[in-house]
């Protein structure tokens, strides 16, 4: 249909374009011929007056029987366009007229110039009349009276007579077959196009698939049969990749899915990660590498293998993996620090990704794995074996060279009998200390010791335990005093356990004791804790080493002979078992000013009492 | 009169190794500990020594490199009595002239029998490692 108003417009249009043409030519025409005829006019009139001009008046004005030229001029010749012929003198008299019927000599509106006598002018005539184009020329008389020969002729209008009719007929005709015959030239060149393109228009708005009949012009309906079936082919080639896009897209999002949860698994391991390509180049780092290693992530991922690792296993190791690429390689393992005077240390297998038989080469894996916390459990575990090798080892030295002594003739001198005895029981009871301190440490630290708590009487426990220390404190030549109240709080308590510790305690301001000195045990109520004291009047520890007294295998480096018989564990022990009875140790030292032990426990509740 | 210093914070490990070594005529200086040692060998070097490893102060190990830095002229035979056992404790003694480890728990008579040893053998320009 909309071909069809389209094609109509363009006929209409055509017929439109026709008419103006003709309308144009039409003008044109009209406005050269009377461009023409005015030409025609002002050469015919001043050539009348100029000729007019050259006769006597006598010849030219009618006198009686006689015409005139002027008359019979004007009459017999009736020029087109002609008005009026006058002898006029210079007042404006008319001396002789020849007229138009209907025209009246207009007067004379000028003064003849003698310059230039011949004239035409140009003037309107009046309301209801066409202009006139006069010519004048002069005219002599025989008296010598100067007068004036006047032609008026009508100024030729742009008519349309009936002699034009013909012309301007004979002009529009052709011009109006020329465009019926081009529009129908024209149709019939495009009605194979336009066929095609409503045949197209079809395929698209209809989906046709089956084969659409075509005109008979060949050219075209080849080409067009081409377009067609290109057309189809781009229709169903469009489909198959919407269809394969929207298959990519969702291909896609599984794929950016399992990527993202597999960097989330990476990224929740507990090892560090890097991925090597098969060059050697880093080319993934989870995030706990920049913790392991100490370099942030971007240093590591873009920055040179020499420039950010301190190590120089792990530096070789890797830049063995850049420099002879990964095929050969077999995997490693190595334990570093990764910076150097720290204790963090890392365990690394690197191991090549390559398919069986040089198949496709996938790079390299390296695990980090932390292993700083087993490392120092090593090291302190050795630390402590040793130590305790040769805690135990020093007092077997002694009692075997005592042996040797009395075994190679010694037994025979009673005091070298004697020493020798003394000498081995004491040795004897330190081994028999420090395996019980070991025994209890090991207790403590597996969480197999649990308090067995019971109402402990502090004043009777204490006293018991100042009974137990006299001995010693007599045969170091150290008094002993005892300072605590009847009525003191009870607490709730292991018994044998805090014995232990203030045992421990006790001993030790004992051993750092000098002979003379004084050690004080006691206790008294503070706030709703109990507090049980030892103090010392004796060597002292340094501030700088108050805090270590309570680690294993740390003795005050004191001078005293006496603080051979120490193994660095009762206080240490004392610590960890107050600290089962959620109580809390505190010392107060300086050198050669002694030290004080406080125990701060809790003094039991009522309920408490009751339930022991 | 050959003199034997004997370095060890053990009191009871320094008397029967004075006893045992001056039954044998062997003059005994004793310190308590490295920094001892090295003050006492100013006035006098001994003519061989007899020193604990773990001490407080200035230990065994310390107190050898010392001795040998300080008078390399007179190698004298350095006996170090130690518990330790570990290969990587022992490495630091073959860099250092005539010094020798002893195992405790130790023999007082052998410990004599190897000091009498080294004395018989001073004379000879060729030094002895452990």
């Amino acid at each position: 249909m909309n071909v069809n108003m389209k094609h109509s417009r363009l006929g209409l249009s055509l017929i439109i374009a026709a008419i103006a043409a003709i309308v144009v030519l039409i003008a044109i025409s009209s406005i050269k011929k009377h461009e023409s005829m005015v030409q025609q006019v002002r050469e015919q009139g001043m050539g009348v007056v100029r000729s007019l001009s050259a006769l006597p008046l006598d010849v030219l004005v009618t006198r009686g029987a006689e015409i005139g030229v002027l008359h019979s001029l004007f009459t017999f010749y009736k020029p087109e366009h002609f008005a009026y012929a006058a002898i006029t003198s210079l007042d404006g008299r008319t001396i002789a007229e020849v007229v138009k019927p209907g025209m009246l000599t207009p007067s004379l509106t000028y003064v003849p110039d003698q310059a230039q006598p011949f004239r035409e002018h140009l003037f309107e005539a009046g309301l209801d009349t066409k202009k006139i184009r006069e010519f004048s020329g002069p005219l002599a008389t025989p008296d010598g009276e100067q007068m004036l020969i006047r032609v008026g002729y009508h100024e030729p209008g742009i008519a349309f007579g009936g002699e034009d009719l013909s012309f301007f007929g004979m002009l529009a005709l052709p011009t109006f077959l020329i465009v019926p015959l081009f529009y129908f030239l024209l149709a019939r060149e495009l009605k194979p196009l336009r066929s095609a393109y409503q045949k197209l228009s079809t395929v698209f708005e209809e989906k046709r698939s089956t084969a659409i009949p075509l005109s008979q012009e060949v050219d075209l309906q080849n080409f067009t049969q081409r377009v067609i079936s290109y057309i189809q082919d781009s229709n169903s080639e469009m489909k198959v990749l919407e269809r394969e896009k929207l298959d990519l897209l969702t291909r896609n999002r599984l794929l950016e899915y399992g990527n993202n949860k597999l960097n989330f698994v990476l990224q929740s391991l507990p090892e560090g990660l890097l991925v090597l390509d098969p060059a050697g180049h880093i080319t993934f780092a989870s995030n706990k590498v920049e913790a392991m290693l100490g370099v942030d992530l971007p240093t590591v991922m873009s920055g040179r293998v020499e420039d950010w690792c301190e190590n120089d296993a792990f530096r070789g190791l890797l830049l063995r993996f850049q420099t002879g690429g990964i095929h050969g390689m077999r995997a490693e393992t190595l334990e570093f620090h990764p910076r150097p005077q720290q204790d963090k240390r890392i365990r690394t297998i690197v191991k090549p990704l390559i398919a069986a038989n040089e198949g496709p080469a996938f790079g390299s894996l390296v695990v980090l794995q932390d292993m700083t916390r087993e490392h120092l459990g090593q090291c302190a575990s050795q630390s402590f074996v040793a130590h305790v090798s040769h805690e135990l080892k020093s007092p077997l030295n002694v009692i075997a060279m005592y042996c040797e002594m009395l075994r190679d003739g010694g037994a025979g001198n009673e005091a070298m009998r004697i020493e020798a005895t003394n000498v081995i029981h004491d040795e004897v009871e330190r081994m028999n200390g420090l395996v019980n301190n070991l025994l209890n440490i090991s207790k403590i630290e597996v969480g197999g010791f649990k308090p067995q708590t019971t109402r402990v009487k502090v004043d009777d426990f204490l006293q018991d335990i100042f009974n137990h220390a006299l001995p010693k404190a007599e045969l170091n030549q150290v008094r002993m005093q005892l300072t605590v109240a009847r009525e003191i709080a009870s607490i709730s308590a292991d018994k044998d356990m805090l014995r232990i510790a203030i045992n421990n305690i006790v001993s030790n301001a004992i051993k750092y004791s000098q002979e003379g000195g004084q050690v004080t045990l006691g206790a008294r109520e503070d706030n709703g804790n109990l507090v049980i004291e030892v103090q010392d009047n004796g060597i002292g520890i340094p501030v700088d080493e108050q805090a270590g007294v309570f680690q294993k295998f740390v003795r005050a480096k004191g001078a005293n002979t006496h603080t051979r018989n120490g193994h660095g564990l009762g206080l240490y022990l004392a610590n960890e078992i107050v600290q089962l009875h959620h109580g809390k140790i505190t010392l107060e030292s300086a050198p050669d000013k002694g030290s004080r032990f406080s125990i701060h426990l809790k003094a039991a509740t009522s309920n408490e009492l009751n339930l022991v | 009169m050959k003199s034997v210093m004997i370095v060890d914070d053990e009191p009871h490990v320094i008397r029967v190794l004075r006893l045992t070594l001056e039954r044998q005529g062997i003059r005994v200086i004793t310190a308590a500990n490295g920094s001892d040692a090295l003050e006492k060998l100013r006035a006098g070097l001994p003519d061989a020594m007899i020193t604990d490893l773990q001490m407080p102060k200035t230990d065994g190990r310390v107190l050898c490199e010392s001795v040998r830095a300080l008078y390399p002229d007179q190698p004298f035979l350095v006996i170090v009595m130690t518990s330790m056992t570990a290969l990587e404790e022992r490495e630091w003694i073959t860099r250092l002239q005539n010094v020798e480890f002893c195992e405790k728990p130790l023999s007082p008579r052998r410990l004599a029998e190897r000091v009498s040893q080294y004395f018989e053998s001073m004379g000879t320009p060729e030094v002895l490692h452990a």
